[in-house]
């Protein structure tokens, strides 16, 4: 009995060395600030994956798209560190140029880097949306690509062909407008703020404006920009009453909603468009890139891409990289792209199994990618878009003329840009 | 010295919740208008430095600022005046259906409960050109008809000022209401007996006796109305233009979108003063004097 005692003793006193030698290992744990999606709460829901196989664990912070702003603005300039990984844009480049980690030397790294192919992104779309100086600020994680959508079944009713230029989509656009009854040639972003900018921008780089000149002085009132605004103005006539007051939501409904032959749509809504429970127009609709107008060809890239906070410790920098670097894999896009998502990389858009009817929306996605532009990487960003963005309002909803309101926006631009420096 | 040795006591009573009105409300005023003399965007916060006045003088010297003041106080004077009227009406046909607290009230407050942003897309919804009730219905009695309530510049800021109508005019019945009920019944059977009008009765003495409630209830429409953001934010976002612009938004654009900390701290603190004026103007027009009673 004595023996037996002492044996359970020692078996009890080596079990707890192995217990406490296995919590002395610390698990180490991400937070992970992110915008709310479809896309995004699927990969949320997909990380106990990720937790099994890496044992670093994620806590996902989802939240709405101006808090996230808020929040990744606070915890990066008060260096705060409560985020390890976030959701990014490209437009926020400028201002987070220094708070991002360049993740090239994870990328080139022979452990954490091992058989990751760079070349798998389209190159143009890495350049423009996670590259400033030099610096690769994250990975393209969702392609949100604005695009035109448009009804495949009205335009073979009538005999009208995916738009080569501005003009052919504004032609089309007036056709459907003019013999379909109760559907408008068009739907439109007209509401103040992102909406309108965005709408705007495909039409500016077609008729060859740009923002700024190459000394980075505004160039917001050229002839070329009053051009592309008063196309947009023409555009509207074929649209919805009260565009001026449509944001994404209300643009992208008039078009689920079979009222709209065509329109500028973020893929982001792929899920809800190819559901047939929330789209009476589903099947019955294709992408195709923004044609290009008289002056050039550019789509402005509302990618989600996914970043590290430069703040952290280096363990978990590390970890970051592998949650980011597993979350925009090729295996995950294929999966997310079953659910709707649009992938960015190059050989899930080429892979056989999606080379079926059902994905012939994908040839548009890729042309897209090379002719996606970031606006600008500049800290003033929200601020320029603001003030442009009540002009194009203002100009969409008729109170201005195209000429008036960026005039207007130049002067704003101006200023902006002299304060700022 | 005698009098603070008297009421020492009390004194020592009040002084955890003297430094709590300290910390919570005192000291962020102070600190906010540091930062106003501050140049001080968030995003770069090294480059922090003194500017003096220099905020104040940027804001009065720009026109979307003077735009913001207008539509403020449009959209403040109009929908709580209009609550007012309406939710005084309302009051008084419940005043006159019985005497007291009717369980039909509280349904009637309904929209009182409903979260500003709820509101905001409700009538967002509601409003839309192509789907939207209330835009069908208009139509239908020939009212704005080819116009787009919420994407219009004439009507953009009055759609918004509907949906706030909609959301408190119950509030300010439900405040009048119980007002007149603990109001004394021998003043009015005294007008009654001495042959007052309705109107009169009304007018000299039910409205004279309710000021301190009409008071309170006017302080919090006005404060809230002033501060209004959420249905602007959904509906319109200050626009079509800046047509539905106010100064709380035009505050949140600078301070949490261009993070513009130093310029956003002297608007919110011209915003305070405003407010505080405002306040001064409603308690010296509605002041009660104690003979009433």
């Amino acid at each position: 009995m004595k023996r037996l005692l002492v044996i359970l003793m020692v078996a009890l006193c080596a079990l707890s060395l192995v217990v406490a030698k296995g919590s002395s290992e610390k698990q180490i744990t991400i937070n992970f600030a992110t915008q709310s999606t479809p896309t995004m709460d699927y990969l949320v829901s997909l990380i106990p994956e990720f937790e099994a196989e890496t044992g670093i664990k994620v806590v996902a912070d989802l939240m709405p798209y101006d808090s996230l702003v808020q929040k990744v603005t606070i915890d990066t300039t008060t260096n705060t560190k409560q985020y390890a990984a976030f959701w990014m844009e490209p437009t926020w480049l400028g201002r987070f140029e220094d708070e991002f980690e360049d993740i090239s030397k994870y990328i080139n790294d022979p452990v954490l880097g091992k058989g990751f192919n760079l070349d798998d992104f389209s190159k143009p779309f890495l350049d423009e949306t996670v590259r400033i100086n030099g610096k690769t600020l994250g990975l393209p994680f969702e392609g949100c690509l604005l695009v035109i959508a448009y009804r495949e079944d009205l335009y073979q009713k009538y005999g009208l062909s995916e738009p080569k230029s501005l003009q052919e989509h504004l032609d089309n656009a007036r056709m459907l407008n003019l013999k379909e009854p109760g559907v408008y040639g068009v739907t439109m972003m007209g509401k103040r703020g992102q909406p309108v900018f965005y709408e705007y921008m495909p039409y500016m780089y077609g008729y060859g404006a740009s923002f700024f000149d190459s000394n980075m002085n505004p160039t917001v009132n050229t002839p070329e920009a009053v051009k592309a605004l008063e196309y947009m103005i023409e555009l509207s006539k074929n649209a919805p009453r009260g565009v001026s007051s449509f944001g994404w939501e209300e643009a992208a409904t008039e078009f689920l909603q079979g009222n709209a032959g065509a329109g500028l749509l973020f893929t982001d809504w792929l899920p809800t468009l190819k559901d047939s429970d929330s789209s009476t127009v589903a099947g019955l609709w294709n992408f195709t890139a923004v044609p290009a107008g008289p002056g050039g060809q550019g789509s402005p890239a509302g990618t989600i891409n996914l970043g590290i906070n430069a703040d952290v410790s280096d363990a978990e920098k590390r970890a970051a990289f592998q949650f980011i670097n597993w979350a925009t894999s090729a295996e995950m896009q294929a999966r997310l792209a079953v659910v709707g998502a649009t992938p960015t990389r190059l050989s899930v858009l080429d892979a056989p199994e999606f080379a079926t009817n059902e994905y012939r929306y994908f040839d548009a996605l890729k042309d897209t990618y090379d002719i996606t532009i970031t606006p600008m990487k500049i800290p003033e960003f929200f601020e320029l878009n603001d003030a442009l963005s009540i002009e194009l309002s203002a100009a969409i909803s008729g109170e201005k003329s195209a000429k008036a309101a960026l005039d207007k926006a130049q002067a704003e631009w101006v200023k902006i840009m002299r304060d700022a420096h | 010295m005698s009098v603070l040795k008297k009421n020492s006591y009390y004194i020592k009573l009040m002084i955890p919740g003297t430094i709590f009105l300290i910390i919570v409300i005192l000291a962020p005023i102070i600190s906010t208008f540091v930062m106003s003399l501050q140049s001080y965007n968030f995003t770069r916060p090294s480059a922090k430095s003194w500017i003096g006045l220099k905020n104040y003088a940027d804001i009065f010297t720009d026109s979307l600022f003077w735009e913001s003041i207008w539509h403020t106080v449009v959209y403040t004077v109009v929908a709580v005046a209009s609550e007012f009227f309406l939710g005084l009406l309302i009051a008084l046909l419940f005043y006159r259906i019985s005497k007291e607290n009717s369980p039909l009230m509280s349904l009637f407050i309904l929209p009182s409960v409903i979260s500003p942003v709820v509101v905001g897309l409700i009538f967002r919804y509601m409003l839309n050109t192509e789907f939207g009730y209330f835009t069908y219905l208009l139509n239908k009695v020939g009212l704005f008809k080819n116009i787009a309530l919420l994407g219009n510049v004439k009507t953009a800021l009055g759609s918004v000022i509907a949906a706030d109508i909609w959301q408190w005019t119950p509030f300010l019945a439900l405040m009048l209401l119980s007002g007149m009920i603990t109001l004394p019944q021998e003043p009015f059977e005294a007008a009654k007996v001495d042959g007052a009008s309705q109107l009169d009765t009304l007018i000299h003495i039910m409205l004279p006796l309710l000021k301190p409630v009409i008071r309170v209830s006017l302080m919090l429409r006005i404060a809230d109305a002033v501060k209004e953001f959420d249905k602007l934010f959904v509906m319109t976002e200050g626009g079509p233009g800046t047509a539905s612009e106010t100064l709380n938004y035009l505050s949140y654009r600078i301070n949490f979108r261009y993070f513009q900390m130093g310029r956003g701290s002297a608007l919110v603190f011209i915003i305070l003063i405003f407010i505080i004026l405002l306040s001064i103007v409603v308690l010296r027009t509605l002041s009660v004097k104690e003979d009433i009673y």
